[in-house]
């Protein structure tokens, strides 16, 4: 069997440096850069894993059972989330990126702006402050390994460089 | 050697229902109250811009996802679910593409969408956005299906039998 840690971590370097990307675009770009960053956010949290199965199998030359690819999808996501997050806290420490008291106050703007009234906003903000702790990486961390097991699946599924039975439904 | 026959076909259930699972969760915010609501919303915002205006309302109140994710999903379900139950020729030719390529064109309109869209060339509408999300899921769903489908063939014929019942099963 082919190591396929390499191939995961081109995914997760992948998703650390375009998340990145994205999560500045979010909160500097503007309303263009939020509409560019949520579209691409969901790209590249599917696409992602994908690219690290098609690495594995382009590299290698071999086809990957569904379960190794959940299993590389789901890592990729994980460690790239892992690594973006981290990079995030630092750039929010030395002021690149606002702190998490500031991103409440976008929050709530951007709240007031969709014309929430205050008792829609309430729980929604109280959730939004507990997701910057524990629970919120815990959820991060959830949301990743299940998008990236789909999106593992999915490129296990299309990217095969074996060869295929023609008659395999009889 | 196989070890389970019925395993594969579990395997296509069980994924079927991780992703039918996932959708009913993105269409429960509108009928749950404002804590759960705020908490699946917040689940789902890695995955999605949630933006209002390009979202499905019900109930007065907006799903957790965005009109093209939200097709997107629905078209990834209903392509999981429907093609176990093609015919074999149906299955034969599915199985003879290139999946990439196919997944290539199968986005095309997505991107077209979008881009014209972002480009304030043409006003995309919720129909155009969950339409050709819809297409990309389905061709997602169909090729993963498929696979599933091949794991259990490989397992033998008995095998491909229980995982085309399973499959009826639970389309009916």
């Amino acid at each position: 069997m082919k190591d396929r840690f390499p191939s995961v971590l081109v995914g997760a370097a992948v998703y650390a440096v375009l998340g990145l990307i994205v999560a500045v675009l979010a909160v500097k770009g503007g309303q263009t850069g939020a509409t560019v960053s949520g579209l691409l956010s969901c790209v590249l949290m599917l696409l992602v894993p994908m690219v690290a199965v098609w690495h594995h199998t382009s590299t290698n030359k071999t086809t990957i059972s569904l379960g190794a690819g959940a299993g590389m999808g789901a890592l990729s996501l994980i460690i790239g989330g892992a690594i973006a997050a981290g990079v995030q806290k630092v750039l929010q420490l030395i002021g690149t990126l606002p702190s998490d008291a500031e991103m409440m106050r976008i929050a709530r703007a951007q709240m007031v702006q969709q014309g929430l009234t205050a008792e829609q906003m309430a729980p929604a903000l109280s959730m939004a402050e507990m997701f910057q702790g524990p629970l919120g990486i815990a959820a991060g961390l959830l949301v990743a390994a299940l998008v990236g097991a789909i999106g593992g699946l999915i490129g296990a599924a299309i990217f095969k460089k074996g060869s295929t039975d023609e008659d395999l439904y009889g | 050697m196989p070890t389970n026959a019925f395993a594969p076909s579990l395997r296509w259930a069980a994924v079927l229902l991780v992703v039918g699972s996932i959708l009913a969760l993105a269409v429960l915010p509108p009928f749950v109250g404002p804590d759960a609501s705020a908490f699946i919303r917040l689940a789902f915002a890695p995955l999605c811009h949630q933006l209002p205006d390009r979202s499905f309302h019900l109930h007065g109140d907006t799903l957790a996802l965005c009109q093209r994710c939200t097709g997107m999903l629905v078209g990834f379900f209903i392509g999981l679910l429907v093609t176990p139950t093609l015919s074999k020729t149906l299955l034969d030719r599915l199985a003879r593409t290139h999946p990439p390529k196919v997944m290539a064109l199968a986005s095309v309109p997505v991107i077209i969408d979008w881009s014209l869209g972002a480009l304030a060339i043409w006003a995309n509408t919720p129909l155009s956005r969950s339409a050709t999300g819809m297409l990309l899921g389905l061709a997602a769903g169909a090729f993963l299906s498929l696979a599933l489908l091949q794991a259990v063939a490989t397992q033998g014929p008995s095998s491909i039998t229980a995982a085309k019942t399973a499959a009826n099963t639970v389309a009916q």
